[in-house]
């Protein structure tokens, strides 16, 4: 029996989703001032009134849903895919009133791309945007890779101990530190010294590189955002590929790959256990996956005779995989070059890592690392369980943070989200192909979008049909939250309907 | 008694920095391992190919 959600079900997920939303509406205040200090009236004119927005729903959705009542499991994942939902509407005001967007629908998919880390985007003109809207573009893509939730425990939810179930249902199910807005904290350190220090970095190669002292700090400061959210955007069409630098894509690769661990790695680093980045599985499966792929693509690449030398062949085979595999989706090739120049065992390749993406707990999307191998240890446990004599006792164990034993439930868990990714990127493949693409590019472009990486081979355009458009929402959105969250939404939507 | 200690600092406390840097230099030590394996993988492939 479906039991209809009560009253008070309702008032404690309109209270959370009010307060991740008035969260969102204080964010845009950083790109606001932005847009006062380089005078960009029409900008600022767009940000008062979607901030407005913002606070209106957000402080009327608290005020009219004011209880005592705290979160409960089924609560926490309604409201960690509610409020993004309802953010993501909010958020695209500013894309929209903007003009650069084609339909309100582009500016949706575009603030969807930007909050999962995604980064395919609709909208039009991007080299002659606003400062504050690339700010926001950019702001958007950090908070998501935070986590929006993260970011309202850190600030607006004051420890409760329902926080962690929302926290949870965000896709983030590491414990740092004993308390869950310690651990939201925690993720901030991490993450707010490695802007400083990555900003600072990419800042001194846009100067030596003959950008001016304002341009070089904000390219820094939004590709820093970029590559450390896994997300992808850049201040420029040509995305990375602009900079025509070296240097510009080794620090970008530094920032991407960090930025792509999980948050209990670095922090287990970062307190002395040094030795766990050769350990921790899903770094070791992370190397071993990534170098495959980049060993196949190269090896293609080479023999096809498609760059002159080794050193151009090294920067764009192995940027194109690193940025596919920690899912962040910056590119130094032209999307319709990539196509015809790396030819299907490329792009096969580049699938793959982006299918199998890069760490839990962290700002990527994809299966995941410690999925694969988790799988991997099951399925060489009961390779050896075969060949072992039938009393003895076979067991395996995986290394993350500290050693776990294999049981069933954590290859059933692991299966089960890895069978719901396998099947999400197969259906974005099949619907692609029905509209008229070529099925290797429609299941690159989709699994693309589903792993939140945003590469894209060309499918990805303002021309695109609706319906593949809104596809792409709630592939990324799904992929971003790893379903549990999202399928808990309409579960709530149907207990509304069909309880008693 | 040390550890106790420790956990009541605060995680921002500069004495906890030196461990820090360690580990931001450990992650991107791990990285330029990365990088110069795919490095060598490209120094192979134009040969082999060239």
């Amino acid at each position: 029996m479906i039991v209809r959600p009560r009253r008070e079900d309702h008032l404690v997920i309109g209270k959370y989703t009010g307060k991740v939303v008035t969260g969102v509406g204080l964010l845009m205040v950083i790109p606001l001032l932005t847009s006062v200090f380089f005078g960009e009236w029409d900008t600022v004119i767009d940000f008062v009134i979607s901030i407005a927005a913002c606070l209106v729903f957000g402080f009327g959705t608290q005020l009219a849903c004011r209880t005592e009542k705290d979160l409960n499991w089924s609560h926490g994942l309604v409201v960690a895919s509610g409020s993004w939902g309802v953010a993501t509407i909010l958020g695209a005001l500013p894309h929209w009133l903007s003009g650069h967007e084609g339909t309100f629908l582009d500016a949706a998919f575009d603030v969807m791309s930007g909050y999962t880390t995604t980064g395919l985007y609709l909208l039009q003109d991007l080299d002659h945007i606003s400062h504050g809207l690339n700010m926001w573009r950019h702001l958007l893509t950090y908070a998501g890779g935070q986590g929006i939730v993260v970011i309202a425990l850190t600030f607006l939810f004051k420890g409760t101990a329902g926080a962690y179930k929302v926290y949870v249902g965000e896709g983030k199910d590491e414990r740092l530190l004993p308390n869950v807005v310690q651990t939201a904290r925690a993720i901030w350190l991490v993450s707010l010294t490695w802007l400083a220090i990555g900003t600072a970095a990419l800042f001194v190669t846009g100067m030596v590189l003959g950008q001016d002292p304002v341009r070089a700090f904000l390219h820094g400061l939004w590709v820093f955002m970029g590559a450390w959210s896994t997300g992808g955007f850049a201040p420029q069409s040509y995305n990375t590929m602009w900079y025509h630098s070296l240097s510009y894509e080794v620090v970008s690769i530094v920032i991407m790959i960090a930025g792509s661990f999980n948050f209990a790695l670095h922090w287990a680093v970062w307190t002395g256990k040094r030795k766990e980045i050769l350990r921790n599985v899903e770094t070791v499966s992370f190397a071993i996956t990534l170098t495959l792929t980049v060993l196949i693509a190269t090896f293609a690449l080479a023999r096809a005779g498609v760059y002159p030398d080794a050193m151009t062949l090294f920067r764009k085979a192995f940027y194109q995989l690193a940025s596919g595999h920690t899912t962040t989706g910056f590119s130094t090739i032209y999307a319709r070059a990539f196509v015809t120049q790396w030819g299907p065992v490329g792009l096969m390749a580049t699938t793959v890592a982006m299918a199998i993406g890069a760490s839990a707990c962290s700002t990527a999307g994809g299966i995941k690392g410690i999925r694969i191998g988790v799988i991997f240890k099951a399925f060489i446990q009961d390779i050896r369980r075969m060949i072992s004599p039938e009393s003895a006792v076979v067991r395996a164990k995986y290394h993350h943070v500290t050693d776990v034993y294999l049981d069933d439930g954590l290859v059933r868990t692991a299966m089960t989200i890895t069978i719901a990714y396998l099947a999400m990127y197969g259906l974005m493949a099949i619907v692609g192909t029905l509209y008229g693409y070529d099925f290797l590019q429609a299941a690159f472009e989709g699994v693309s979008a589903a792993s939140n990486t945003g590469l894209s081979c060309g499918v990805t355009a303002p021309t695109m049909p609706a319906v593949m458009k809104v596809l792409y929402i709630f592939a990324m959105w799904l992929g971003r939250l790893e379903f549990m969250s999202v399928f808990a939404l309409v579960g709530y939507a149907v207990s509304i309907v069909r309880g008693r | 008694m040390a550890s106790r200690k420790r956990s009541d600092r605060s995680i921002t406390d500069r004495r906890h920095w030196p461990d820090y840097v360690g580990g931001i230099l450990t992650e991107t030590g791990f990285i330029v391992g990365l990088t110069l394996i795919a490095l060598a993988l490209a120094a192979i492939a134009q040969v082999i190919w060239r």
